[in-house]
Formats: C-alpha cells, structure tokens, sequence
C-alpha cells in the first residue's frame, strides 16, 4: 500500500517537474511546481516526517509559491517563455548534460552494495515525531538555528530595501 | 514492506536533473527561480530518505534548515527582480549583460 502510493506521488513529482520546464507561460509553470511540493510533501509524510511535511506544503507550497505567484503578477503574467532566443543546440547539449549527469547518479545508486546498507530501520516510536525533532534541533543544533534567525531577518532587510522605489 | 532507499535517491536524482536542465535552457529570471527550488527539493528528499534510513533526526533538521534558506533566497531573489525589471523593463537573462543599473 505504501510502496503504490509513493509510486503515484513519485510519478506526480516528476510531471509537475516535467511541466515546470515545458510550459509556455511563467504562470503555469509556477503553478506545475506546486503540483510538485505536494507530491513531495504528501513522500515526506509516507516516510515518516510529518512535521517537515506539513513544513513543505505551509512554507513551500503556501509562503514561497504565492511570494513568486504574486511577483509574476506584478511583472508580466503571461509572456511566453518558452526557449526564446535559444537555439537547437544549445538545448539539446542542455538536455544531453542532465541525462548523462542523471544516468551516472542511476548507475551510483544501482551499485550501492546491499550489505553496506543497513536494512530500513521500523518507524520507532520517536522517528519523525515533532517532539524528537524538536529535541535535536534545540539542543544539538541551537547555535545553527539561532544563526539561521539573524540570516532570514537579514533578508527580509535585504529584500524590503532592494525592492523599494528609488525615489530621486 | 517499506520503500526502498534507491527508488528514493532515483526520484531525488531526476527532480535534480530536471531542475538542473530548466536553468541551463530557460532565460526568464523567474523560470530559472522556480528550478532551482525544484533542485533545493530534490536535496531535501535525499535527506529525509536518509533520516528515515538510517533512523536520525539529523536529516530533517537539515531539511529545516533547507527550507529557511530557500525561503530568503527567494526573498532576495525576486526583490532583484523587481528591481531589475523597474529599471530594464526585461526579464531575460541574456538581456541584462552589464551590472551597472
């Protein structure tokens, strides 16, 4: 049950990718990578990490996706995008380069010897769960995460400021 | 019956690639955004395979982690935009040759 629904997500995952670079206007495209977040989301869940997955779909999905969505807007909604200006071979070495590249990382992954691997461990009773996380992150990981407050304050300085009309 | 680690790291690998071949042969600034979130994803896949993998919550803290850059960089990212385009009126990158404004 559980391998069949992450083979539909998995599938799902990759037309939304698919689509992201074959549509013609930036706003489809934009809208294809939310179809993408979800399936991502709705694996993070299958594999056990709820809280990251609620993450995925409230900050991905919700906060980063209507910041683009209304950027586009403000722009040029539907302008056509797609391969202006690029010619034939330049996307077809594109292309050749993310398959080769894909088709090493397919053959890494295939050859990974089974022994070294340690079996897949039972959903414990703590894996996944916001307590635990919540434990290592704010006692292991608490310089970090104090470090990555101060750098996200920054940017929304750095985004409100370059944003801005310069009035002279 | 759990799903396997490769089947996982393949579908983080084609996300990558994908994303990897939308910013080689896109040249709308926003499109090339969108695939390099699209990259940001299929990392923080592999991490939670791994997490669940090897039964860590080091993954998914990293995932955290991940995610709050992503989301200044997006910030950041489309703030240049819009200002590029207040100034250029353009979006493509093969347009915007100078760095001077």
């Amino acid at each position: 049950m559980q391998e069949v629904l992450f083979y539909i997500f998995a599938l799902l995952a990759v037309t939304g990718a698919l689509s992201v670079i074959l549509q013609k206007k930036t706003m489809y495209a934009a809208i294809s990578l939310v179809v993408t977040f979800m399936a991502v989301s709705l694996i993070y869940f299958l594999l056990g990490a709820q809280f990251i997955g609620l993450l995925q779909l409230i900050i991905y999905a919700g906060a980063i996706m209507v910041l683009f969505l209304i950027v586009i807007l403000l722009l040029d909604p539907f302008s056509e995008i797609f391969l202006r200006n690029q010619s034939i071979a330049w996307v077809g070495l594109a292309v050749l380069f993310g398959a080769g590249l894909f088709g090493i990382l397919y053959t890494a992954f295939g050859q990974t010897p089974a022994e070294s691997v340690p079996p897949p461990a039972p959903p414990g009773e703590l894996a996944g769960h916001t307590q635990s996380l919540a434990e290592v992150l704010f006692k292991q990981y608490l310089l970090p995460f104090e470090v990555i407050s101060i750098l996200i304050l920054v940017a929304i300085l750095g985004a409100v400021i370059l944003a801005k009309k310069r009035i002279s | 019956m759990a799903i396997p680690l490769h089947h996982l790291l393949i579908l983080g690998g084609l996300l990558f690639c994908i994303g990897l071949v939308g910013v080689l042969i896109k040249r709308n600034l926003i499109v090339m955004f969108l695939c390099i979130e699209l990259m940001l994803n299929a990392a923080n896949l592999t991490f939670i395979a791994f997490a669940r993998h090897l039964s860590q919550m080091d993954g998914q803290v990293i995932v955290f982690f991940v995610m709050v850059l992503a989301a200044a960089e997006a910030a950041v990212g489309l703030a240049l935009v819009i200002a590029l385009y207040r100034t250029r009126q353009t979006m493509d990158a093969d347009d915007l040759t100078l760095m001077k404004l």
